[in-house]
């Protein structure tokens, strides 16, 4: 019965949200190089102060529809297992993060929001478009359905 | 254990570590010489063992201690050369020494490993030998006795120290009973000069009178002393007392883990004096641990042990440093590029004052023309005070170049060198294989012998711990696999011992590192089959297949044609992870071979890992960079020259350099980039709907061409207007030729931009599929750009070189063929012969009217367009027969106008036969005469051909002769 804290941010309508000991920082107004040939839901590369960051735009991965790039749009920078092994995260923490510095791109940022454990259901068979492999869970909000992101998932290489 | 005591061990391991490492080559030398080795190997090999039990004694790991204690009485019995060497001796040896390398790599288990395997092994040695060959007595006699209830800290007085350090050290402590001849007594005290010859062998600890026995004595009327030294010594109980000269019935053993109890017990209970004890304990074995370090190596260079962890910063930071010089160097040109940028700077000073006057409405007076003046005036002399501000700002900025030029020969050093730190000589990977071929060898009964070649050659550190595996692999395969067993070896006329050579060289950039076996060679057929069983391809497939894509199949994944699986290879599982492992270091396979005659296996590896030297190129309006190293040349083919040189083979377009067919790849087709061009007139992009360059209609001419080249500027030739787009420079085609492994492909790209030095980052998982990219960059302006990776183009393009080196091989053929095949005209002139003349000879064929022919003398001219040109009839020059006459109702004449240097002139024919390509020979032998080259047979008729020069030599004479 535990409280955790998640970093939540919108991607079209929906409401998402992820561990945010798992964030690292969020950049806005970024330049993302394409790379040519890769998936269509690799965005591209992004330069961060002298490291390439990979971005993913989750949106295309997990069946939304691709988002347009307008002002609003941010890069969440998630931190790496590494990182976080050396900051003695729990391991089910490390277990959602990969060896890669990996960004994904977000339309807007949300507030970070604290739920009790208990609050966590499990997903409603009726959100078809976005594939439950992708939601851990959802937490009825005040005015929002919060999905809590399956991130390891949406970072998968397949 | 206290923190000191732990760093202690650590270090202690790591020595110990590099100890054992160098025991190993040179037991296996051991085994080859025999007794023939020298003695200071063997010594080498005894130091090293020795050190390693003396060290870890003062921790009391009483396995470590043991084994090594047992393999050095052996090693100090093959030294006393009281043993033969066996191969069954240097495999107990070699096992013994595995036991204990294993031991100290998990020292916190070591006392929980049983080691009875390892010490009966050798114990089997330890019993006399009757090959022994001293006249020492029998080993039990000389062997002291272990002393009890000595009691060193009661009767005699020694510091504990001494005897931790004794004990560190290895020495044994030995209580010796000595007579001497001197009266010694309290006031009178034995000093330590009198066991001055011992010295050499030991330290004195202690001398103290014996009172009891002295007291004994003094009834027997002996005169002198009865001593009781205390001595520590390496020396081994069997050996002290022929050292000393003292029988041993004199010296007692003393037991060193008693005295270490009753050292721990004590410092238990003196918590406080012991810890700066300890401290002073710790001290005092570090600095011994390094004084022995000092002592025994002074031929090794100094060097420094340091964390890798640091000198991986170390490389970061220099990669970043090596980016920071990038934007420093890009920033500072473009900021110099602003402030020459003058002429802007003017205009913009006379727009904003004319904007100024403009409000004022006074423009059009009398007055107003004069201010204009004054104006235009004013702004003149503001720009060249400007100007002359910039100036001084311009000569300070040039003071900047020679210190930004340091900054940058700097940085490429610091880098340079940081990168040589990280570079280890490739024996320490070679080092491991002498044993696993001797061991792998035994195990299947082959004689096999390995030479290693290049050991000097250095790699990147982590490049060195990535090739260990796959070497192994490669190494274990030749042995079971390549080299065949003697029996069949001698049947095949080969050396009965196999030899596998394992070479490490630099070449072209890369650092090569060789597998070479004079082994069974692959056998293809097998492969194939193999291959069709699996149903990796078709029968059909499989027969079109070139012997380097049949071993392509070995490298695959759970590809075996072993029959049984041996432990050591045989389950496919090798040689996949080989090709992985070699490919995550950048580098490359290659495997030729020759059935019975062995197997060579390269590898290629780039040098360095971080910072590259590479040519940034742009296609489609994006930038890549593509490494130095696989660069072989540039090549830049004009638009007018593309229909000439590129030719289509099969599907695919080469082009032709110097002899050899190079495959061409477009950049943007591999990234499936739609293709573009520049319209310029509208200067827009435009798709590119042609597929091929070949497909060019019309040629463009090389002096459009040129004249767009020899224009000083570019811009204004295509203002100018350039309408054809095809004879546009724009549309010439650049080719970068890349080599991988042994073969080159051209890769065609938009523009070459320039060369940089670029640091290599590393791309994350999800872009290593694409397979084309080795990397990525930041370059100067922070713009992330993708590094080419041209094996991964050649995959993605599925480039077959072989059906390539057979396409050059025929058009090579072609070309002969064509050489030997010429094209002849037969005519007739009216004789009875058949005359031919080569094609390449004749210029004109045409019909002239008779009424045209005017005879001047015996000379026949000929009107000919405008000109007159002499007429010959071959007849006149020729051994023939008499030319049947003429029907005067011939209106027309046929001539023939050949190819001449001299005066054109014109040859009678009367029919043309035929034109036929033939490469018939031309003999020679029986019609040799002015005028006829020889004679030859075709469509079954003798035909005579015609030696037009000659000919036409002669007739040239006789026409200017004529003239005189």
């Amino acid at each position: 019965m535990a409280e955790l804290q998640y970093a939540s941010f919108f991607i079209k309508d929906f409401l998402f949200g992820i561990n945010v000991v798992l964030v690292r920082e969020i950049i806005t107004n970024a330049q993302i190089t394409q790379v040519d040939l890769s998936k269509d839901y690799i965005c591209g590369l992004m330069n961060l102060r002298g490291q390439i960051v990979t971005i993913i735009d989750p949106s295309i991965k997990i069946g939304i529809g691709g988002t347009n790039t307008s002002a609003k749009t941010k890069y969440i920078i998630l931190k790496t297992s590494k990182e976080l092994q050396s900051k003695g995260a729990d391991n089910n923490i490390i277990q959602q993060s990969v060896e890669d510095i990996v960004g994904i791109k977000i339309d807007d940022i949300g507030d970070i929001i604290t739920i009790d454990s208990k609050e966590i259901e499990l997903p409603p068979a009726n959100i078809t478009e976005v594939d439950s492999k992708y939601i851990v869970g959802v937490v009825k909000l005040k005015e929002k359905l919060f999905l809590l992101l399956n991130i390891k998932n949406v970072l998968n290489t397949d | 254990m206290s923190l000191q005591d732990k760093e202690l061990l650590t270090e202690l391991i790591s020595e110990s570590q590099e100890h054992l490492s160098n025991i190993e080559p040179l037991l296996l030398e051991l085994e080859q010489k025999g007794e023939n080795i020298e003695d200071e190997k063997i010594n080498s090999i005894f130091r090293a063992v020795h050190s390693i039990k003396g060290g870890f004694g003062f921790f009391g790991l009483k396995n470590i201690i043991d084994l090594s204690h047992t393999i050095e009485n052996i090693l100090s019995k093959i030294r006393d050369k009281k043993l033969k060497i066996t191969v069954e001796l240097i495999d107990a040896i070699l096992k013994g020494i595995d036991k204990l390398t294993y031991l100290i790599n998990n020292i916190d288990e070591s006392e929980n490993i049983s080691i009875e395997e390892e010490l009966q092994r050798l114990s089997i040695f330890t019993q006399d030998n009757p090959k022994a060959n001293n006249t020492l007595q029998d080993k039990k006699d000389t062997l002291v006795k272990q002393g009890d209830n000595i009691d060193i800290f009661g009767k005699h007085n020694i510091s504990k120290q001494k005897i931790i350090d004794a004990l560190k050290e290895g020495k044994l402590l030995y209580q010796i009973n000595v007579y001497h001849k001197t009266k010694f007594n309290e006031e009178n005290l034995p000093s330590a000069d009198l066991f001055k010859e011992w010295e050499s062998l030991g330290d004195v600890l202690d001398i103290l009178v014996d009172k009891e026995k002295n007291s004994a004595q003094k009834e027997s009327s002996k005169e002198g002393t009865n001593l009781s030294v205390i001595f520590a010594t390496v020396l081994e109980p069997d050996l002290i007392s022929q050292a000393l000269n003292i029988s041993q019935e004199q010296i007692y053993l003393i037991d060193s883990q008693k005295i270490k109890q009753e050292l721990k017990l004590a410092a238990n209970n003196k918590n406080t004096t012991d810890s700066t004890a300890e401290k002073s304990n710790s001290k005092t074995i570090k600095k011994d641990l390094i004084n022995k370090e000092a002592t025994s190596d002074t031929f090794k260079e100094d060097s420094l042990r340091v964390r890798i962890s640091l000198l991986n910063q170390l490389m970061n930071l220099a990669g970043e440093l090596v980016l920071s010089r990038n934007q420093l160097l890009q920033n500072f040109g473009n900021t110099i590029d602003k402030y020459i940028n003058t002429n802007n700077l003017f205009n913009i000073i006379h727009n904003e004052l004319n904007k100024t006057f403009s409000h004022f409405s006074i423009k059009n007076t009398v007055n107003g023309k004069e201010l204009e003046n004054i104006l235009k005036k004013e702004s003149e002399n503001l720009f060249k005070n400007i100007l002359s501000a910039l100036k001084i700002k311009l000569s300070e900025i040039s003071e900047l170049y020679p210190i930004i030029q340091n900054i940058d020969q700097v940085t490429s050093l610091l880098q340079e060198n940081i990168m040589q730190t990280r570079l280890q000589p490739i024996s320490i990977l070679f080092s491991k294989f002498p044993r696993i071929v001797r061991d792998l060898a035994k195990k299947c009964n082959k004689n096999i012998t390995l030479i290693t070649e290049g050991q000097d050659v250095e790699l990147d550190k982590s490049i060195i711990e990535l090739l260990s595996d796959p070497l192994t692999h490669l190494i274990r395969n030749s042995v079971d696999h390549g080299i065949e067993d003697p029996q069949t070896r001698k049947k095949l006329g080969k050396n009965e011992t196999g030899q596998i050579i394992l070479k490490a060289f630099h070449e072209s950039g890369k650092v090569n590192i060789q597998i070479i076996d004079d082994g069974a060679g692959i056998n293809t057929q097998k492969v194939k089959d193999k291959a069709i069983q699996k149903g990796l391809v078709s029968k059909e497939q499989a027969e079109k297949l070139n012997d380097s894509e049949i071993y392509q199949f070995i490298l695959l994944p759970g590809f075996s044609t072993a029959e049984k699986v041996s432990d050591i290879s045989g389950r496919g599982v090798g040689m996949d992870v080989v090709k992985t492992n070699i490919e995550k270091l950048g580098g490359t396979i290659d495997i030729s071979s020759a059935i019975n005659k062995g197997t060579t296996i390269t590898l290629q590896l780039p040098l360095t890992l971080a910072i590259i030297s590479a040519l940034i190129i742009k296609t489609e309006e994006r930038l890549f960079a593509i490494p130095q190293v696989s660069i072989e040349e540039l090549v830049l083919v004009r638009s007018h020259e593309i229909t000439k040189k590129i030719e289509r083979i099969g599907n695919s377009e080469v082009y032709r350099l110097r002899g050899k067919l190079l495959p061409l790849v477009r950049l943007a087709n591999i990234l499936k980039i739609p293709a573009t061009y520049i319209d310029p007139q509208t200067k827009e992009r435009k798709i590119d709907r042609r597929l091929r360059w070949s497909d060019r209609r019309g040629v463009a001419k090389e002096e459009d061409e040129l004249d767009t080249l020899n224009t000083q500027n570019l811009t204004e030739n295509r203002r100018k207007g350039e309408k054809d787009r095809r004879k546009h420079i724009i549309n010439s085609l650049k080719i970068i030729v890349l080599r991988v492994g042994e073969n080159l492909f051209g890769l065609v790209v938009d523009e070459v931009i320039n060369s940089e030095e670029i640091v290599v980052k590393p791309i994350s998982s999800y872009l290593k599929q694409c397979g084309c990219y080795a990397g990525a960059t930041i370059m100067g302006d922070g713009r992330v750009i993708m590094i080419i990776d041209p094996n991964g183009i050649v995959k993605i393009a599925e480039l077959k070189f072989t059906d390539l080196k057979k396409e050059e091989e025929k058009s090579k053929l072609k070309e002969k063929i064509k050489e030997d095949f010429k094209e002849y005209l037969i005519i007739d002139i009216g004789t009875q012969e058949r005359l031919a003349l080569e094609l390449s000879c004749l210029s004109r064929i045409d019909k002239v009217e008779i009424s045209h022919i005017e005879q001047v003398g015996t000379k026949e001219f000929v009107r000919y367009s405008d000109l007159s040109i002499p007429l010959i009839r071959l007849h006149n020059y020729l051994p023939l027969s008499a030319p049947q006459p003429q029907t005067d109702s011939k209106k027309h004449q046929m001539i023939i106008i050949p190819k001449t240097e001299y005066n054109v002139i014109g040859i009678a024919v009367e029919k043309l036969f035929d034109i036929v390509k033939t490469n018939v020979k031309i003999q020679q032998d029986y019609i040799k005469t002015n005028g006829i080259t020889g004679s030859t047979i075709i469509n079954n008729k003798l035909v005579l051909i015609l030696d037009i020069n000659e000919i036409l030599f002669r007739a040239q004479k006789e026409f200017s002769n004529e003239g005189k």
